[in-house]
């Protein structure tokens, strides 16, 4: 038989008496205890139209400020969404009656029995919890109940991310658009430089792989010009509106990360232009193409011949064969290809 | 001690009897040494190459070098002494396979284990163990406190069908200059151009001071190799490492060089961050990098050849044989800046062999 008295917390918030209170003596902000970020309200609104508000919040008052949500931000956000005017719920009324920071993990552990929290929403609840637990508990206790590495540089990093990080960015971190190699490689650099990385990879949108290729450029690039990463995207004008209006953001982020890679790895670019430049000219017939090996570092370059059958094959070789300067093709940095 | 700035020992129990630990902490008064049983972090923070650890290591003493089939390979074979190395260089590859045991770790069982090694070349008397110790550490850095040399070089210089070749980046030669043992022992320097060695090989000798050593070393009657490894392009490196070709030529009998090799600078991906965190001014990686067939980073093709075709005909005009190699290259890379290739990894350590058999002629004595 289960005991209500088994609970580690003291605090009876369920005997708390329900009473209404005002919508606008709420507060718009998560505050001290919630944790919700990137949601869409939408389906709450909906329910709460079609059934009606189910679970009343829990909020707690404070002498002097605005009334704080210690469970159902997005309730509270749904029905002022909705105009209503106000809401039932249980009120703590008295400091006593429940520190903050039972209220933070009553609103953290509400949360982790029903959902998955975005990356954003871990950086909200660490960044929290660091106002009353010791670092290393929340290393050790907090990080794991959260699926993190518990090491502290991680803790950092997600601290960051929720004090420094502007909202843009932080969506674009709450919808997993940046990887986790992206964190870590931008978890070793300044945060100045890291807003301003994040930034162009939420404006261009770049896909994971991208990201890594534009993070370890940047960052070379850094190193190389000996110029700070701020300085480097600058001087690149990587700014969206300064791009080719006439094409797409898939392009757009494909001709930024070409321009950069042409400024870090010259020779490389320059051969791979020289040698799809050479494939051009032959003008090869449709069905056939060449290609070099990735980075030209394997030793043979490939043919594809697209063919029905046998007979078609030879008279595509034939074809091949009638083509001038395909004897002349040979790796872009041994004189004229 | 000699160089070494050992702080604190950490012994093994199963370290502690043998006669290699008992002669290091003799060398180390004052030291104080830790047993391994303590909580792991205890030197988290403090300089790995500070604290001595001394293992007994249950692998295998020899073992071929693990080269990698898309590139041809020269089949030395590395006689595991000890693991990380007190030299600082940014390039180092030790620094990612020892990033948890940043220790120095000397293997103390050696005299123990060197007997299975010995009869492993003995019973192939047919086939030529050119056998290294510098893979996983500097070959000379130590022997001052580790005496290596006093133990190896009579064994090796013994055997018709074995080479030794202790490669270094240091001085440390007072131990094996005062050996009476020349016979199929190879001391070799690994060089590179004064501004790189200055600036990217923290602790250890400067070109000119490894030349010198490698000078007294020749006179003494030691037979020489060389490695051009890492080579590192930058601007005025073709300068650069024609300095340090003068430098040879003024000091070195080129005939008595049994081979130089060349390799370019390549790392597992998981260096890079580490060289930015420990080295965060180093300019090795500045270079343009693709991946390799092998997963490694190395510089882009053509970069890589015009590196070995330069340093080669510098090396060739000083003189014609040499013994030039490459390391881990591949056969159209050997074609174009060598003029020619062994083609594979067994063409490579039979021209090796040969060289072997040219300056040992067999009779243990330079042909």
């Amino acid at each position: 038989m289960w005991d209500t008295g088994d609970i580690m917390n003291p605090y009876r918030v369920s005997e708390i008496p329900l009473q209404e209170v005002a919508l606008d003596d709420i507060g718009d902000a998560p505050g001290p205890f919630c944790m919700s970020f990137g949601f869409d309200l939408e389906p709450l609104i909906s329910s709460i139209k079609t059934v009606g508000l189910i679970n009343p919040p829990i909020l707690r008052s404070d002498p002097g400020q605005k009334i704080a949500v210690v469970a159902g931000y997005r309730r509270i956000k749904a029905l002022k969404s909705l105009n209503a005017v106000s809401t039932p719920c249980r009120l703590i009324e008295r400091h006593d009656d429940m520190p903050p920071l039972e209220c933070l993990l009553l609103n953290l552990y509400d949360n982790l029995s029903t959902r998955r929290l975005n990356d954003v929403e871990k950086g909200m609840v660490l960044s929290r919890l660091s106002a009353f637990v010791p670092r290393q508990e929340i290393v050790t206790q907090y990080m794991p109940l959260l699926g993190l590495s518990p090491n502290e540089k991680c803790l950092l990093f997600f601290l960051e991310m929720e004090t420094h990080f502007d909202v843009k960015i932080k969506t674009f971190v709450s919808e997993g658009r940046l990887s986790w190699r992206a964190v870590k490689m931008l978890s070793d650099i300044d945060a100045a430089s890291r807003a301003g990385l994040l930034r162009v990879i939420s404006e261009l949108m770049l896909n994971i792989n991208q990201q890594l290729q534009f993070i370890d450029y940047i960052v070379d690039l850094s190193f190389i010009e000996k110029n700070p990463i701020p300085w480097i995207l600058s001087e690149l004008d990587l700014d969206r509106n300064h791009l080719d209006k006439n094409t797409n953001r898939p392009q757009q982020a494909k001709a930024v990360l070409n321009r950069i890679k042409t400024r870090r790895n010259p020779s490389i670019v320059k051969a791979e232009k020289k040698f799809s430049r050479a494939v051009i000219n032959l003008n090869l017939p449709d069905g056939i193409l060449i290609s070099a090996p990735p980075f030209f570092e394997g030793e043979h370059y490939r043919l594809e011949i697209l063919f029905r059958e046998g007979e078609d094959l030879k008279n595509r070789l034939q074809e091949l064969l009638r083509i001038q300067g395909l004897d002349k093709l040979r790796n872009p940095w041994d004189g004229t290809s | 001690m000699n160089g070494l700035h050992i702080r604190r020992v950490v012994l093994d129990k199963d370290a502690s009897s043998y006669a290699l630990t008992r002669q290091i902490l003799a060398g180390l008064p004052g030291v104080p040494v830790h047993s391994s049983g303590l909580d792991p972090h205890l030197f988290d923070g403090e300089p790995g190459k500070e604290t001595l650890h001394l293992q007994h290591y249950k692998g295998d003493f020899l073992k071929p070098c693990p080269g990698t089939r898309e590139y041809i390979c020269c089949g030395y074979q590395i006689l595991n002494l000890a693991a990380n190395c007190p030299l600082d260089c940014s390039y180092c590859i030790l620094q990612s396979y020892f990033v948890n045991q940043p220790s120095l770790r000397v293997f103390v069982n050696l005299e123990e284990q060197l007997p299975d090694v010995l009869q492993l070349i003995d019973s192939q008397p047919g086939r030529i163990f050119r056998v290294g110790t510098g893979e996983f550490t500097d070959s000379l850095a130590l022997d001052p406190m580790t005496h290596w040399s006093d133990m190896l070089l009579p064994q090796f210089s013994r055997r018709k069908n074995a080479i030794l070749e202790l490669k270094t980046k240091t001085t440390r030669i007072s131990r094996v200059l005062a050996s009476g043992y020349r016979d199929r022992i190879i001391l070799s320097w690994s060089l590179n151009g004064p501004w790189i060695s200055a600036k990217e090989e923290k602790g250890a000798a400067s070109i000119e001071k490894r030349v010198e050593a490698a000078r007294q070393c020749q006179s003494e009657g030691f037979i020489l190799g060389f490695h051009f490894d890492p080579l590192v392009p930058y601007p005025g490196w073709r300068d650069d490492y024609a300095r340090t070709v003068e430098l040879l030529d003024r000091r070195i009998d080129p005939g008595r060089i049994i081979w130089i090799s060349m390799g370019s600078f390549r790392f597992m991906p998981a260096l890079k961050p580490i060289i930015r965190r420990r080295h965060p001014t180093s300019s090795v990686l500045n270079g343009e990098f693709i991946i390799g067939l092998d997963g490694k980073m190395r510089y882009f093709k053509p970069i890589r050849i015009e590196l070995y075709h330069v340093i080669r005909h510098l090396l060739e005009a000083w003189h014609p044989d040499l013994g030039l190699y490459l390391c881990m290259e591949s056969d159209e890379v050997w074609r174009s800046s060598m003029g020619w290739s062994p083609k594979t990894s067994s063409g490579l350590r039979e021209y090796l062999d040969q060289r072997v058999v040219k300056f040992f002629n067999g009779t243990g004595q330079p042909a």
